[in-house]
């Protein structure tokens, strides 16, 4: 039976040839890998990964890095002082030097990918990291509109493999690729299949929650509604209507992957609950929408202050004339909202230093 | 699951693996098995067909074999060419035979009301594999071959995942011998399969992909493109079909060559053609070969009237325009070849002159004319192509775009890999190269398929047919 097998029909001599050529094929691609890196990674970075063109423009004396996405820089066109979050916490603790690592839709999965590519010998110790709470939702999780796309394939071309190999594995579409169809699906599924569970909610999905929205009954019930509010209220319930689940919420496994590599490279980590307007959800959803908000967020603090982050609460910190956008629920603030966020950071960074 | 895909570069060593591992004997089931599992991985539901498929024609053939009586043997020949004909009008030509009614209906404003399309998604490689069970059938009804008896390497020659999807579409009578031949293991194998992987992951994945990027976006803009562009456009995409459907073809017959099989070639420099005739004796050989063989010899062949000659070629070359897809263009594409090949048959412009410098000429001459009649074939409906071949002449006052130049680069670095192999495949015509060069061409290969190739979702253009 054993001389049937072919590892033992195998002569020597096609042995010595196949590993000859095993090791020449690694040898060319070390070599290619040398190559591509002196002459198209740089544009292939700035094409699939512009995020770690970012982190090659940190300064070398940089000790903190803030990772954020759109409302770390986003501005208020009544604006005069321009600055971002990262820029004025850099200001408020001069003792320490923070740089940000930006760019919009960013989540917790990309920031992971960048801290990978840091190198161990860097200066940087600390992290502040923007924990934006609808990107625990489904509607941020598989995000249509290619957001998602773009930013899986990022992380391929940044994980810690020869960058040449990332390269071929994005041509391979080897990374979380789906079509817009497959993830609005995704979406829609989601906000019907994942419920509540909170017996005196009279909506136990998002999807019969944001259905309801639509009935007339919504318009006599709540006086602060009105025909031309309803789209920004479903926003509100679409965005805001989960409980994270620890198994299955994506962004959970990154912002434990995070504390992780904190762990073993020792990074103070801060996350930033990032303000929301819970003004307006409350006055045009109403107070259930808050109780979710606030479980969520109770649960995120004390998860991760058990696993040794300093987690920094703003999510009632700005108040509703701070918020620039009033057709989504997104965290953009005018200079003052962000000067708000910044100093409760500054602060918890000042007491820790 | 693509040739280009992640999951296929660990599905090929596994199924490598097994394959040799295991005793000849149980050699077929392990292809089988891993043909069935490639298949399934884009619909499992459609495995199903390709098990209709299987039987019908195994049972078929050995049908065939039992009964003497000719009507009886007609019968059967039917009841299998129904099936599978019946499958493949199904799946790939009811919403177009659906569609043209519901056009005729409208414009004759006739009564009946317009049906409804089917719900159906077109099963990958039909049309390949129901031609393959169809060629076995009529060999068999036509004693040409034996039937197989062993159910497992029948149902292997059906499904054998190199080449299920898009062909080479191969005989019966070449593959089977060399499924129940024990396979070995060689340095020839190994060597030539991986150099012509590695060459069809160039042909696709850097120059087609690459390629793809600018002919897409020619596509979407035709009216605000210049003449210039427009052309460049419609040259890229004659190399972008090429590469993408010769570079899966590459792929599947180095894949089947480390399994120790030998599939047939299906591309030889078609762009080097001097004549139309010539051109489609290099372009997708195998399905050229089939239509000749059980369409155009049946039909008559050149062995009747001019007449019937004339109609048998013009049959073949709609039946094959229509094979491509369930529209209009491609049964106009396939009627332009048709005629302007009759047509140089008949006015015997159809065979290499003794002069290099004419053949040159005329090869350019019928890349640009097969490079216009591909504008039928891209374009998705008549008004697209009207369009395109309209701003071919009259957008001469746009002004040029410039367009990146890296994939044109690409095409020449596979116009001259084409023309030094021209006569002889690739894969042999490197062996007799010093080690030194042949070493660099691998290299320049690797780093190429590693660093440049295209990154957009881009599947094989044939897949869809």
């Amino acid at each position: 039976m054993l001389d049937r097998l072919f590892i033992f029909n195998f002569s020597m001599h096609l042995v010595k040839y196949i590993s000859i050529r095993i090791l020449l094929i690694a040898l060319l691609v070390v070599i290619a890998n040398f190559l591509y890196r002196i002459s198209f990674y740089k544009k292939d970075v700035a094409k699939h990964g512009d995020i770690l063109e970012n982190l090659w423009v940190v300064p070398s004396d940089t000790e903190a890095i803030y990772f954020g996405e759109s409302s770390n820089f986003h501005e208020s066109p009544g604006d005069t002082m321009k600055y971002r979050i990262s820029g004025i916490i850099d200001t408020m603790v001069p003792q320490l030097k923070v740089h940000h690592v930006d760019n919009s839709g960013l989540h917790a999965g990309t920031y992971l990918a960048v801290m990978k590519n840091i190198p161990k010998d860097s200066k940087v110790n600390i992290f502040i990291i923007t924990m934006n709470l609808r990107s625990f939702g489904a509607g941020w999780r598989y995000a249509g509109n290619g957001a998602e796309n773009y930013l899986a394939k990022t992380e391929r071309m940044l994980s810690p493999t020869l960058p040449i190999i990332n390269r071929f594995m994005v041509s391979l579409k080897a990374y979380d690729y789906k079509s817009d169809h497959e993830r609005e699906n995704q979406v829609h599924e989601a906000w019907q299949k994942d419920t509540f569970n909170i017996p005196e909610f009279d909506y136990h999905t998002t999807h019969s929650w944001d259905s309801a929205m639509a009935w007339e009954t919504w318009l006599t019930s709540n006086p602060n509604l009105t025909k031309e509010n309803i789209p920004i209220a479903a926003q509100y319930i679409k965005s805001f209507s989960f409980i994270i689940d620890t198994n299955t919420n994506e962004r959970i496994h990154d912002f434990d992957a995070i504390m992780e590599l904190a762990k073993k490279r020792r990074y103070t980590i801060y996350f930033n609950i990032l303000g929301e307007n819970v003004e307006e959800a409350e006055k045009l959803v109403g107070k259930k929408l808050i109780y979710l908000i606030e479980k969520n967020t109770q649960f995120l603090i004390n998860r991760y202050s058990k696993k040794g982050a300093i987690v920094v609460n703003n999510l009632h910190a700005v108040p509703d004339s701070c918020f620039v956008d009033r057709d989504f629920p997104t965290e953009h603030y005018n200079f003052t909202g962000k000067r708000i966020i910044a100093k409760q950071v500054a602060d918890q960074i000042k007491r820790n230093l | 699951m693509y040739f280009n895909s992640l999951t296929f570069i660990y599905f090929l060593p596994v199924v490598f693996g097994l394959f040799y591992i295991i005793s000849h004997k149980y050699r077929v089931f392990i292809l089988l098995l891993a043909s069935y599992y490639f298949y399934a991985s884009w619909n499992p539901a459609y495995l199903s067909l390709i098990l209709i498929s299987t039987f019908t024609d195994y049972f078929a053939g050995l049908s065939l074999e039992r009964v003497t009586k000719k009507s009886s043997r007609k019968l059967i020949l039917w009841s299998s060419l129904v099936i599978n004909l019946g499958m493949l009008i199904y799946f790939k030509y009811a919403n177009f035979f659906i569609d043209t009614f519901n056009r005729v209906n409208y414009k004759a404003g006739s009564p009946f009301e317009s049906i409804q399309l089917l719900d159906i998604i077109l099963p990958v490689g039909i049309s390949f594999y129901t031609f393959q069970t169809i060629s076995y059938t009529i060999d068999v009804y036509n004693q040409k071959i034996k039937p197989e008896k062993n159910i497992a390497y029948f149902a292997l020659y059906v499904s054998f995942f190199a080449q299920l999807v898009a062909g080479p579409i191969e005989r019966f009578s070449d593959l089977i011998q060399q499924f129940k031949q024990k396979a070995y293991l060689t340095r020839e194998n190994l060597s030539h399969g991986f150099r012509l992987i590695l060459y069809g992951f160039f042909m696709k994945m850097v120059v087609a992909d690459n390629i793809g990027i600018i002919v897409d976006n020619t596509y979407q803009n035709i009216s605000t493109t210049s003449s210039f562009n427009l052309i460049i456009a419609a040259c890229l995409y004659s190399f972008q079909i090429l590469c993408d459907f010769h570079g899966y073809s590459t792929i599947a017959i180095g894949v089947a060559k480390l399994f120790d099989i030998n599939l047939s070639g299906n591309f030889k420099a078609p762009y080097f053609s001097p004549s139309l005739t010539i051109f489609w004796r290099k372009w997708h050989i195998t399905l050229t070969s089939w239509f000749r063989d059980y369409i155009y010899y049946p039909l008559g062949g050149n062995k009747g009237s001019k007449l019937k000659w004339m109609i048998a070629i013009m049959i073949v070359f709609i039946i094959s325009g229509f094979w491509h897809g369930a529209q209009w263009t491609f049964i106009v594409w396939g009627a332009l070849h048709g005629g302007l090949t009759l047509l140089e048959k008949i006015i015997g412009a159809d065979k290499k002159s003794t002069s290099k410098l004419v053949n040159t000429i005329r090869s350019l001459f019928i890349f640009g004319l097969v490079s216009i009649l591909w504008i039928f074939f891209r374009s998705p409906n008549f008004s697209i192509a009207k369009d395109f071949i309209r701003g071919i002449f009259n957008q001469w006052e746009l002004a040029f775009t410039e367009i990146n130049y890296e994939p044109i680069v690409y095409v020449i670095l596979f116009i001259l890999f084409d023309w030094f192999t021209r006569k002889k495949p690739f894969h042999l015509r490197l062996e007799s190269i010093p080690p030194i060069i042949r070493w660099t061409i691998y290299f320049i290969l690797i780093f190429l398929i590693l660093a440049r190739s295209g990154t957009d979702v881009r599947p094989f253009i044939y897949f869809q047919f």
